[in-house]
């Protein structure tokens, strides 16, 4: 894991706000597309708010009735597009909401993807953060709430939190407006490249699955052979997972490009899981 | 029309027709086949239901069950006759020891078939016998032998009855139904019928299926009133009719009932051991996602003032759930104990 020294940062004593630019209007010349993903009621509108300004543009998805937020912010001489996504408890599509947002970080393939969690429901939380490193490589977990916690007497330790997960984590309290500059940040540092993420995937696999699998995997890649995370892509196949059954016929799913470090053949064998 | 024109025409017509195979002469003949094939082992179906309800089973009983002429119905008996798999005693058609062996079978693999489609398909309750239908005379013996295996060798399909095994009979039917026993009495279901369907269905919806456990509080002229899972149901005759009971004997180590979220109390804590596999799709998902899941610590944390939902605390959180979901969550004690 390569991180930048930051020291010199939090060290300095003016904070340097000269970066921050917040635009709020939706711009149609941009740099780079952050998604804004988490749980329902973590505070993920107060984050968008705190990053974009008050002033956002909001519509729908297309074709659905779901609502969309839009708004942007300059930081680092570049301009960044964020994108608001609909509150979901996991990427598993069984709903309008979570196919919105599964859909958009899968195919939108936004340069950053901030999962913005719960400081006091960590636990619950991180099922959508593992669910998220699993199809994108970039990615910053934003712990919010964290006044809350302080509150309840529970401190996060955001260095071993950032260790385990190999992304950035930055604890803030956006309605306190508390380090929301570190945050867009490391948003800089993951999309210009700066700040490269290791994320921590699970490779525990049902080990009834695990022929089924291999079988799928093995065809997958004869069809999409640049395709990196193909055995993500079987296990949605044997869900029936629509979305993906669709993509892979026409073509789409070939557009993903997720560069992924783990060799995907090494399976942790693991005693078996039943849902 | 030049006469070479005509020629050729003429050959296509007569290869279109009578090409080996794949004319159309013999994919009639391949459909009439099959179609001879479903038809004789709905009537040997048909003749072992009657021989074990021990009603006697004539040509008539055919035609009507099969819904077919009583010409073909006859036609029918002869064939059964000549391949030796139904004796005839006048008016009276008896299943010989092949035709037993047969009807069986086919019984065995619609039961097997609907076995499947409940316990790992989404199908949902009132398509399986539909399909089992179909199925039962799709798949040959060894393919029905290997669906066995998958399944863990079942010894009852969804509905209760029990799956013939390879060489044998099934055993006695409990034909009782409610209308046989007292208020007070507390039953068992040993069976739904699966038809009509509309019964069917409307029994499913009140809650009633095989392991159901209900006791009689009080009979009227054409309905009763029956206790199910704490709930107060009325069953007109008709449904009354299409449920096999039994005496409910109660043991201790036999309790077939597992333990769920919704008779967890206000401050008792629990570890979850799984979700019902009555609870599907969406639903399930979402349970799942909240943390619902094998090992997860559960507590009761308070109720609403009208006493459903019940705020539980999971995965350090809290969650409301209606008793309807609490009772599809399986929980055992901490200390590892499970009432089973």
């Amino acid at each position: 894991m390569e991180i930048k020294s930051l020291n010199s940062c939090e060290t300095c004593p003016v904070h340097n706000l000269e970066g921050l630019k917040k635009l709020g209007v939706d711009m149609s010349s941009f740099d780079f597309v952050v998604a804004l993903a988490g749980n329902p009621n973590v505070g993920k509108s107060t984050v968008f708010n705190a990053i974009t300004g008050l002033r956002q543009h909001t519509g729908n998805w297309p074709g659905k009735t779901v609502t969309r937020a839009e708004g942007g912010f300059s930081y680092g001489g570049n301009k960044y597009k964020v994108v608001d996504l609909p509150g979901t408890y996991s990427l598993l599509s069984t709903s309008t909401d979570e196919e919105v947002a599964r859909d958009f970080i899968l195919f939108g393939q936004p340069d950053v993807t901030v999962i913005v969690a719960d400081a006091t429901r960590l636990e619950r939380n991180l099922n959508l953060v593992l669910q998220v490193l699993e199809i994108t490589n970039r990615a910053v977990l934003c712990v919010n709430l964290v006044d809350e916690a302080k509150r309840h007497g529970l401190e996060i330790d955001g260095r071993v939190l950032s260790k385990e997960l190999g992304i950035p984590v930055v604890l803030t309290s956006a309605r306190q407006n508390q380090n929301v500059n570190e945050l867009l940040k490391y948003i800089h540092e993951v999309a210009t490249g700066t700040f490269i993420c290791k994320p921590h995937r699970s490779r525990k696999e049902p080990g009834k699955l695990k022929d089924a699998i291999d079988i799928l995997t093995k065809q997958i890649q004869e069809v999409y052979p640049g395709l990196s995370n193909s055995r993500w892509v079987a296990l949605r196949i044997l869900e029936g997972d629509k979305q993906i059954i669709t993509a892979f016929r026409n073509g789409e799913l070939g557009q993903i490009k997720i560069t992924n470090d783990v060799n995907e053949n090494e399976i942790i064998d693991s005693k078996e899981e039943r849902t | 029309m030049s006469i070479t024109f005509l020629l050729i025409l003429s050959l296509l017509l007569l290869v279109i027709v009578f090409f080996p195979g794949y004319g159309l002469l013999s994919l009639m003949a391949k459909s009439r086949k099959g179609n001879a094939k479903i038809l004789i082992e709905n009537a040997l179906k048909h003749l072992h239901d009657f021989e074990y309800k021990k009603i006697a089973a004539s040509v008539k009983s055919i035609a009507s069950a099969l819904s077919v002429s009583v010409n073909k119905a006859d036609m029918l008996a002869l064939t059964l006759q000549n391949q030796k798999l139904v004796m005839v005693r006048g008016e009276k058609l008896m299943l010989t020891n092949e035709g037993r062996d047969y009807a069986l079978q086919i019984i065995r693999t619609h039961r097997l078939w609907e076995r499947y489609l409940a316990d790992e398909t989404l199908v949902s309750e009132s398509k399986w016998h539909k399909l089992a239908e179909k199925m039962e005379h799709v798949l040959n013996p060894d393919e029905t032998e290997k669906l066995a295996a998958r399944l863990g060798q079942p010894l009852f399909d969804p509905h209760g009855d029990p799956i013939p095994v390879v060489i044998g009979n099934l055993p006695e039917e409990t034909a009782a139904t409610i209308k046989d026993f007292n208020a007070g009495d507390k039953l068992r279901v040993v069976h739904v019928e699966d038809e009509p369907l509309f019964i069917f269905d409307s029994l499913i919806k009140k809650g009633l299926r095989a392991g159901s456990k209900l006791e009689i509080l009080k009979k009227y002229n054409d309905s009763v009133d029956i206790i199910l899972n704490e709930k107060l149901i009325n069953l007109g005759f008709p449904e009354e009719e299409n449920l096999n009971v039994v005496i409910d004997e109660y043991k201790e180590e036999s309790e077939v009932k597992q333990k769920t979220l919704s008779s967890l109390k206000i401050g008792e804590t629990a570890v979850i051991k799984s979700i019902s596999k009555k609870c599907r799709g969406q639903q399930r998902r979402r349970l799942l996602d909240l943390g619902v899941i094998p090992g997860s610590i559960v507590t009761a944390e308070m109720k609403s003032a009208s006493g459903d939902p019940t705020a539980y605390k999971i995965k350090e959180a809290l969650i409301a759930l209606r008793k309807q979901q609490a009772e599809t969550i399986y929980i055992v004690e901490p200390n590892g104990k499970e009432s089973k």
